[in-house]
């Protein structure tokens, strides 16, 4: 099995060690993936606010290069990134004439439409559960995880058309499950933590993050799970600043896709884990 | 700025559209008129303590036209687009897009944005996009503190992502001039269609 791989910007700085475990994962399951060497920036959060043609074009340049490559279906890790790749075909389907102006753009016509998949879709498929719970060799289930999926993989859900329930998804605990690990019932899974406003609006970014956290720690949860890189960051590195405000978490937050590599066998020290702000070693240790 | 022009709502006929409604509709495909109200979408909303207008009043000011209004608000530069309005709205009115139309037209008449910040930080990021083609953080960042005089306090969230290697500190490039080029294209594009 091959897919096409959109390992963008996120993936290759803030959230280096997200692109890490995935590799492994998909690696363990025989799945082979493949970058698209032309990509550029999918213009995530920036450019739809200043130009709705640009926003457009810029996904849309990268599925042209992903069809160039021959393959008909790409794995987005970053979730603004698969947000946009979504808004984009959605938009390009329902207005014929962008479309027309659009492959002017990018000198590209579209032959077929490209499946754009998140890796909690892919991870999700039948075949793979029993692969990865045939996989396991680590017993992970003294964890009390709740997983977050935040707002741009499920919303706006006709657009993204994410396979899951846009108010209570289930497929991120699927796959935990899968491989041992107990995910907690909750009720902020997908509630915003307001990432884009993370270095303009601090102040703000701190009270949603602390009610997120608050209602993780509320269920007894001792670390979430997430599938995005600005969630991770988020969740992460503001827990410091609460703290000097005197509200401890100590949650650590792991990407989905860390979590499921130990529990398969890949060794701690393949994966990226002290990149990670709030500690998250030590609870893992109690099972070796 | 122009004079607000005040439409009573008893005066809305059927079939009536306000001009910031109808440029709405026409740039982004997205009705308006379709609200009803209910008020779902505030209630959903994670950000709507910290607006001036909720989204359920922009929706129904964008309606009755009330450009000075709502342009002048923080509402549509606080908004994260995380699509709670959209996704539950049962009249399917495209909040989240209407959001971004309005600050399309802001940056365009040239309104002096309510969060500056934010308004700066997508300018800037964008210009680095273009620049790159790719994002670059460190880059974003900085330049942000700059710019808006917050260097202080930002300083030490930056430096813990460096201490991490969490931050590129020098920008990659990523198919710059073929981005260039898209920039370009985009730009022209953008103009014969205002113009057609
Ligand atoms: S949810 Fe939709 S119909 Fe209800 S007030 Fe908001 S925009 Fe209007
Ligand atoms: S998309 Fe914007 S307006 Fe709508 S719920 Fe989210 S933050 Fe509020």
């Amino acid at each position: 099995m091959k897919y096409a791989y959109y390992n963008s910007c996120s993936l290759r700085s803030t959230g280096r060690e997200y692109h890490q475990s995935l590799m492994r994962v998909f690696d363990k399951l025989e799945i082979e993936l493949e970058e698209p060497k032309k990509w550029v920036c999918c213009g995530s959060t920036l450019a739809h606010n200043s130009s709705v043609l640009l926003a457009e074009t810029l996904p849309l340049k990268n599925l042209a290069e992903i069809e160039k490559m021959g393959l008909d279906e790409v794995v987005v890790p970053c979730t603004a990134c698969y947000n946009r790749f979504k808004v984009a075909q959605y938009e390009d389907d329902e207005d014929r004439r962008v479309k027309k102006e659009i492959e002017e753009i990018i000198e590209h016509k579209f032959e077929k439409e490209i499946g754009v998949f998140h890796p909690l879709e892919i991870l999700a498929r039948e075949d793979n559960l029993a692969k990865l719970k045939s996989l396991v060799v680590r017993d992970l289930s003294h964890l009390k995880v709740v997983s977050y999926y935040g707002c741009l993989l499920v919303r706006p859900h006709k657009e993204t058309g994410f396979l899951d329930n846009p108010e209570y998804p289930m497929t991120m605990d699927k796959i935990l499950s899968a491989v041992g690990i107990k995910t907690i019932d909750w009720s902020h899974k997908v509630e915003c933590c307001g990432g884009s406003l993370s270095i303009t609006r601090p102040d703000i970014v701190l009270d949603l993050t602390s009610r997120i956290l608050n209602d993780a720690r509320s269920v007894g949860a001792n670390a979430v799970a997430v599938p995005c890189t600005f969630c991770q960051l988020n969740l992460d590195v503001r827990q410091e600043d609460l703290a000097k405000k005197g509200v401890r978490y100590d949650l650590p937050i792991y990407y989905f896709t860390e979590l499921v590599a130990l529990a398969i066998g890949v060794p701690e020290k393949d994966l990226m884990l002290g990149k990670h702000f709030v500690e998250s070693e030590q609870v893992l240790t109690r099972a070796v | 700025m122009t004079e607000t022009q005040v439409v009573l709502e008893y005066e809305l006929l059927p079939g009536h559209i306000s001009e910031l409604a109808g440029n709405i509709k026409a740039m982004h495909g997205v009705d308006a008129n379709m609200c009803y109200q209910c008020g779902k979408c505030t209630s959903g909303c994670p950000l709507n303590e910290y607006m001036d207008m909720t989204p359920t009043q922009v929706i129904h000011a964008v309606r009755l036209g009330l450009k000075d209004i709502v342009l002048n608000s923080n509402t549509y530069w606080l908004c994260v687009a995380c699509g709670t309005c959209t996704g539950r709205c049962p009249q399917d009115t495209g909040l989240l897009m209407v959001m971004d139309a309005l600050a399309n037209i802001a940056i365009k008449e040239g309104i002096k944005p309510r969060e500056p910040a934010v308004a700066e930080f997508y300018r800037t990021g964008l210009n680095l996009v273009k620049r790159y083609g790719m994002m670059y953080e460190a880059g974003v960042a900085g330049l942000l503190s700059l710019k808006t005089g917050t260097l202080g306090r930002d300083f030490g969230l930056g430096l813990r992502m460096l201490k991490k290697g969490k931050l590129e500190v020098i920008p990659h490039s990523q198919n710059a001039d073929e981005m260039k080029k898209i920039f370009q294209r985009v730009a022209k594009k953008e103009q014969e269609l205002a113009g057609s």
